[in-house]
């Protein structure tokens, strides 16, 4: 039953952490409640407890070095290694922290933020009561389990999914990061197959993402900046492009552009583009406001995209 | 299903230290807390006070208190202090702080950096998610957070890309937001007696106007966007093949529903403005199509007919 053996967890806690020395194996079943049966399943209880605690992230240490013990091994947790120390943390962190703790609505990342800051807030620290956040973060709430790549990353382990962009695909990927990056997530790493650093929009992975392979299989570069790989929209626009603009129209897009000349019936702007798509369809808003007078091949491209012959 | 005895247990773990430095709370507040039923949390308290120490005598006992829906812990035998935090819970809130400093103010982005390098030393960890918003800081945005803080209105002059007119606008601000690249407003607007959303960059001027004065202004500061209050218009129907997926990905915030169809993706989608809607379809071609009203199609028709008459 669950209870008693979540009882026995407890007290094994318990006692291997009131200990100064190692306890032998045979003394935590002799006096740890909750240990009964044969000497076998006893000893088959012990060894799954113990899985279960570091499974829990609880440090056992075990000791066999002691002449005393003989040829048992001694157990124990460190107060050291069990607590949480943060030296120095301000009522106005824990402010922050329970802020910061409060992004995540119903999203994978919740249970943990909740029970991070629960142990942040059993620290004794009171928490600065002056702090409120006027701005609010919206972004994709992330449907695969975050936690799960962070840890493929943390140890350095393989990925495998579905992804789709042009066509679907099987993608193998030594992950290096996850990252948020105005408001959608993102998995960046090497891609195995296309031997490049690539990044994968969460979004678009069909199904999940599993770690395969060995711990270890990949070094990532260490000083590797995700922002290196992002594109950049601060960049020089590459490409420029003349329109015509009714007059009184399309004022939000006489904003972005450079005043060429005034006619009477429209006037002429030179505007700054880097991709030919999105720019179209920032053209073909306007309707019959904004007409494209140079280049050519774009006249033609946008033509192409309203007859509905592109794919 | 019942859940794990390790997760039972690592409550259990983190009850007491939690209890010690918020004695007298409520059961109700406490499940609350940590997220689960009041008839649980009595079960894990009860489980607690039977467990102990090696001779469970009633001194080595952990022992607390909680008929009266009260609790107080006495004897909190070695579980004095919380539990080192998990690699998920420092991952999680460190990626929330991150987040936080990419919206903060200088000064606090700082104190943020200090926070975030505490807790890595403390617990010895690499961060492995990365947080950038490209949004970029806006000198509007002080004035229009004093303005929210202080329940102001101010006088904007605004550049509407739903219907590409310019006008003069008074809001007071409810709330202000980042989605994407882009920081929102919104605000109850005294001009169209409504709750709207207002674009920062495109708020071209502001001003304060202290002496304004709403009648019958009915704020809600916390509550949920409720998308009546912003005018949204529903009932259209799209169909959205693969190639257009960016298209739901921008507009997700106004997608009610979404089924997998043979083509792509059906959508009903609520618009503020249906003029809008067919601007911003019209872009993807034969990407985005129109399933639903007639009118709607009709009109994005009349669109690009406008469109191909001028390349003709």
């Amino acid at each position: 039953m669950a209870d008693t053996k979540t009882e026995r967890l407890v007290n094994l806690t318990l006692a291997l952490l009131a200990s100064k020395r190692f306890l032998k194996k045979s003394e935590i079943l002799r006096t740890v409640a909750g240990y009964e049966g044969s000497a076998e399943s006893m000893d088959r209880m012990f060894e799954r407890d113990k899985d279960d605690l570091r499974a829990l992230g609880i440090e056992i240490e075990v000791g066999d070095l002691d002449a005393f013990f003989e040829d048992e091994p001694g157990y124990r947790i460190s107060r050291d290694s069990y607590s949480l120390e943060v030296p120095g943390l301000s009522p106005r962190e824990i402010a922050y922290l329970s802020l910061a703790a409060n992004f995540w609505k119903d999203s994978t990342l919740t249970p943990a933020a909740q029970s991070g800051i629960r142990k942040l807030k059993s620290l004794g620290i009171p928490a600065a009561m002056d702090l409120a956040s006027t701005i609010e973060y919206r972004f994709e709430n992330p449907k695969i389990a975050l936690l799960e790549i962070t840890e493929a990353i943390d140890q350095s382990r393989q990925l495998e999914f579905e992804y789709q962009s042009e066509k679907r695909s099987k993608r193998r990927l030594a992950p290096y990061r996850v990252l948020l990056w105005n408001g959608f997530w993102y998995l960046v790493g090497q891609d195995l197959e296309k031997e490049e650093i690539r990044m994968f929009k969460l979004s678009r992975v069909i199904g999940d993402i599993k770690a395969v392979g060995k711990k270890g299989a990949f070094l990532a570069p260490v000083d590797f900046d995700v922002r290196t790989v992002l594109p950049t929209s601060a960049k020089e626009s590459e490409n420029t492009a003349r329109v015509a603009i009714r007059k009184g129209e399309a004022i939000t897009l006489r904003a972005n552009g450079k005043l060429v000349s005034e006619g009477e019936s429209v006037d002429t702007y030179e505007i700054d583009y880097d991709l030919i798509t999105p720019f179209l369809r920032r053209i073909i808003w306007y309707g019959d406001s904004v007409e494209i007078i140079e280049p050519v091949e774009l006249r033609i491209q946008l033509m192409t995209l309203i007859s509905g012959l592109s794919q | 299903m019942s859940e794990s005895s390790s997760v039972r247990t690592a409550r259990a773990l983190d009850l007491v230290p939690f209890l010690l430095e918020h004695q007298g709370i409520s059961v109700e507040e406490l499940a609350t807390e940590f997220g689960v039923s009041t008839i649980q949390i009595l079960e894990d308290l009860n489980l607690l006070f039977v467990c102990g120490l090696p001779g469970y005598s009633p001194l080595e006992l952990i022992d607390m208190n909680f008929e009266d829906g009260y609790v107080t812990v006495s004897e909190p035998q070695v579980l004095d202090k919380p539990r080192k935090l998990s690699r998920p819970e420092l991952t999680t809130l460190l990626v929330s702080l991150e987040v936080m400093k990419s919206l903060a103010k200088p000064e606090v982005h700082d104190e943020l950096s200090k926070l975030q390098s505490k807790l890595q030393s403390a617990l010895s960890i690499k961060p492995t998610i990365d947080v950038v918003v490209n949004s970029t800081a806006d000198p509007k945005l002080e004035e229009i957070s004093h303005a929210l803080d202080k329940g102001i209105a101010l006088d904007i002059r605004y550049l509407s890309a739903h219907s590409d007119k310019e006008s003069w606008r008074l809001i007071i601000p409810n709330r202000i937001y980042v989605e994407g690249q882009n920081t929102f407003v919104q605000a109850w607007c005294e001009s169209s007696k409504g709750e709207r959303v207002f674009r920062l960059d495109r708020i071209l001027e502001l001003t304060r106007n202290e002496g304004a004065f709403v009648p019958g202004l009915n704020r809600e500061l916390n509550g949920e966007l409720n998308l009546e209050d912003v005018g949204y218009v529903d009932g259209f129907t799209l169909l959205v093949s693969p190639g257009a997926r960016i298209f739901l990905e921008e507009n997700a915030q106004i997608v009610s529903h979404q089924k997998e169809v043979p083509g792509g993706v059906e959508v009903e989608i609520a618009p503020i403005d249906p003029t809008w809607l067919v601007r911003t379809i019209a872009g993807f071609g034969a990407q985005v199509s129109v399933l639903n009203p007639p009118s709607l199609k009709a009109e994005l028709a009349n669109h690009l007919e406008a469109i191909k008459l001028l390349y003709t």
